[in-house]
């Protein structure tokens, strides 16, 4: 133990105005999170340069005792390499984790919120943290000086985006999981950090660059591989199981809705680099059974297409396929997958060249069940407001509203922006200018990029000056699923 | 006398690059010996492959009684290591670099550390990036010998050096150093001729021979052989005579096995008429020069 602190005094000596800088950096962009004084976008400014100042210590405090070369004068000396990686641990510990930790901590405190209340938060903010440590740390034992990592880091970051951009125009690029991000970023974070931790083991124990940098571009490759993995079910049924609640069966209740037809959606869906054109079709379904001002939101879909010639088609849980409801007037028409009504379709994509006339269509959908919704006022152009669940919003412009809120994980599972009107005589309702979903938010107990605060951000164009704009937000309750068998009536599909 | 470093058949490519091939070598306790051979013949590869720097592509060796690849932190304890080209934490000073090194040693000296630092005259409060290439020998010597290390290892520590630099540095070394075996490199046999005990000769990868210094300038011997008339060179030329050349009624040679009356006897078979033999000692800088001349001309 005595070596490993020898070693850890060491580097705080050599680094000390680096760590001076670094830890003030850290502290303040978590806390500046919470400071109602300073605008958002200047704390997740804050973040980026966070980010950087991290790698910049970590890098420098590895490159102390850089693993790369013949030449180092500590080869030869009376370290072993468990009491080096040791030092090191501990330096990223107190230098890295620990600010990082104070200053989510404190701007928990400064929203009044309990910190124990988030410690799930908390740690699993600190995993993701980890997850940039390690991984920086892997980057600088393969690198002999600052100048090679960034190259490195470079190298490794376009080779990452080539494979993924190409794979992207290939498969798909519509990654995101969601509310269940959370999820898919901590598989991923998991993977880095079991792949960080084989090159700082190879490069500690044997100083093996050459399989290290192998190490990293085997990792790199599969990485690519696991921004599309499959397992969307598996991490809902993960999530279902962490919640812990059941939903009962005659909640949600979903059925045929046969008095409207099976619709089929003129636009083509397209993006560039994504797949090709495929038209769409919606079958019109019924909910029921929805607890008076609960809402249940829905997720993904699977689905399972019989066709009169007897051929079958699965869909698997592609997020294009959905639940949704078509909702507002002519000027305010809105897609929401906040159900139920009777308005509600199955919307699903087909492939032209193997659709046929379906015969049975089951659909497994997965659900989220929302409290109810609570409804609060946003100040615009003034300071934050707080909002449910230790939020804080920000609404600055006037015809061309930007919209900033930030909450501790764990966050709504449901937020709307709803904007009204003003100079209506009283007693009449407003007229809804806007109503804006705010983004996926998380379900987990981090935000869904890893951190304790989830950071959602909107831009609202509105024709007139707004009287009332109001944050809608509902609670993730629990998850579920529903079966659905769906009989088109034979109509021939495109 | 037990070995404590012994190599046999070390081999070490880089690529598709042979640097060490099939090395056979025994560095006796207590012996200073010194590691001589051309620049780029891999001296210093050897000695990485011995520290444990670098990992071998064949054979093995020993160090201390242990495999080579094995050397970890308690052995390091009793090996000191200078290298011409380690790189140094610049940004501490002198006594910082003692101070942290001392707590990583159980045998520490510190009356002999300061001792150290009297005799080089070591800058303490100086950060080791301000110090002369000669200072941060001293000073990485003085951090290897202030724990009276078993094993010295010094990879070409004299390049560079000015005589004085050079002289302080070998007097700091013998001096405190008694008893220790210290395996020296250099290309230049003038630097340790005057201190080493055994020699080694490295060229073409390999150990081309390693013995006491006293008994390498024995069988070395600058012959002469004087003529009535310039004489033809026999075709069966003996091996062990290198670089003959003919200068009017004289042929001269280097004997590498010089045994006086062998020697004689030999000349006179394949001179018969030579009329007068000379045989002469040789400085031992001649000695590695004719040998690595004539290692190059066996290569051709």
């Amino acid at each position: 133990m005595s070596s490993v602190l020898r070693i850890f005094r060491k580097d705080v000596r050599q680094l000390w105005l680096g760590i001076v800088g670094v830890v003030a950096i850290e502290f303040a962009a978590h806390w500046a999170q919470a400071a109602p004084t300073l605008g958002m976008a200047r704390a997740q400014g804050g973040l980026g340069i966070g980010t950087l100042a991290q790698w910049f210590l970590i890098a420098s405090v590895i490159h102390g005792e850089a693993l790369v070369g013949d030449r180092q004068y500590w080869l030869t000396r009376p370290f072993s390499w468990k009491t080096l990686l040791a030092a090191k641990l501990l330096f990223v510990l107190v230098f890295i984790h620990l600010p990082t930790l104070a200053g989510d901590v404190s701007a928990l405190i400064l929203r009044g919120q309990s910190p124990g209340a988030h410690w799930l938060g908390l740690a699993t903010a600190q995993f993701f943290t980890l997850e940039q440590v390690v991984g920086c740390a892997a980057l600088a034992s393969i690198t002999a000086s600052l100048v090679q990592l960034v190259w490195t880091s470079l190298a490794a970051s376009l080779g990452y985006a080539a494979i993924g951009l190409m794979f992207s125009v290939r498969v798909g690029g519509n990654v995101s999981w969601g509310g269940l991000e959370w999820i898919h970023a901590a598989a991923i974070a998991v993977f880095i950090i079991l792949g960080a931790v084989a090159i700082l083991a190879v490069q500690y124990a044997a100083r093996n660059t050459a399989l290290s940098r192998w190490i990293l571009m085997a990792g790199v490759s599969a990485l690519i591989l696991l921004m599309w993995m499959p397992g969307w079910h598996a991490a809902f049924a993960l999530q279902t199981w962490l919640d812990g609640r059941r939903v009962p069966d005659s909640v949600a209740r979903m059925g045929q809705d046969s008095p409207r037809g099976v619709e089929v959606d003129p636009l083509p869906h397209s993006q560039w680099g994504l797949r090709g054109p495929q038209p769409a079709v919606e079958f019109p379904i019924r909910i029921t059974g929805v607890p008076p001002g609960m809402g249940v939101q829905s997720d993904r879909v699977a689905a399972t297409a019989e066709t009169a010639n007897g051929r079958t088609r699965v869909s698997g849980w592609d997020p294009i396929n959905r639940l949704s409801q078509v909702i507002g007037d002519e000027k305010t028409t809105r897609e929401e997958r906040l159900l139920p009504g009777d308005d509600t379709w199955l919307y699903l994509n087909v492939d032209p060249y193997s659709a046929g006339a379906e015969r049975t269509l089951h659909a497994s959908i997965a659900l989220t069940l929302l409290s109810a919704e609570e409804i609060t006022p946003l100040q615009a152009g003034g300071g934050p407001t707080r909002v449910p669940q230790g939020g804080l919003c920000w609404v600055m412009g006037t015809g061309n509203l930007s919209i900033l809120c930030s909450w501790p994980a764990p966050t709504p599972g449901y937020a709307v922006i709803r904007i009204s009107a003003m100079g209506m005589p009283t007693g009449f309702e407003m007229p809804l200018l806007s109503e804006r979903l705010f983004g996926d938010l998380s379900y987990g107990p981090c935000s869904n990029t890893g951190g304790l605060w989830q950071i959602v951000t909107g831009n609202v164009v509105v024709s007139a000056e707004p009287s009332e704009i109001l944050l809608v937000t509902r609670r993730a309750v629990a998850h579920f699923e529903r079966e659905i068998e769906i009989h088109p009536g034979g109509r021939q599909l495109p | 006398m037990t070995s404590v470093i012994s190599a046999q058949g070390l081999s070490k490519r880089f690529g598709r690059t042979v640097v060490l091939n099939g090395l056979d070598l025994d560095v006796p306790a207590g012996s200073i010996f010194g590691l001589l051979g051309p620049n780029g013949v891999g001296k210093t590869t050897t000695i990485k492959v011995l520290m444990n720097i670098l990992s071998p592509s064949g054979g093995r060796s020993e160090v201390l009684g242990k495999d080579s690849r094995r050397l970890g932190p308690g052995d390091f304890t009793q090996i000191g290591y200078v290298s011409e080209n380690q790189e140094m934490p610049e940004w501490m000073t002198v006594r910082y670099f003692l101070d942290y090194l001392s707590g990583f040693y159980p045998a520490w000296d510190r009356a002999l550390a300061d001792d150290l630092v009297r005799a080089f005259q070591l800058p303490l409060g100086r950060k080791m990036k301000s110090l002369s290439r000669g200072m941060k020998m001293k000073a990485a010597l003085a951090s290897s010998l202030a724990y009276r290390p078993k094993l010295i290892v010094l990879d070409e520590p004299f390049t560079g050096l000015d005589a004085l630099v050079r002289d302080e540095l070998i007097e700091g070394l013998l001096a405190r150093a008694e008893g220790t075996t210290i395996l020296i490199s250099s290309h230049d046999l003038a630097e340790i001729e005057s201190f080493a005990s055994h020699i080694g000769y490295l060229d073409g990868g390999r150990l081309q021979f390693s013995e006491e210094l006293e008994a390498l300038s024995a069988r070395f011997r600058e012959i002469s052989l004087t003529f009535e008339a310039p004489p033809a060179l026999p075709r069966d030329w003996p091996a062990n005579w290198l670089q003959p050349e003919i200068a009017g009624p004289v042929v001269r040679f280097i004997d590498t096995r010089f045994d006086e009356q062998r020697t004689a006897e030999e000349a006179r078979r394949l001179f018969p008429e030579y009329r007068d033999m000379a045989a002469n000692a040789m400085p031992l800088r001649s000695i590695f020069v004719s040998l690595a001349k004539a290692n190059r001309d066996g290569a051709r």
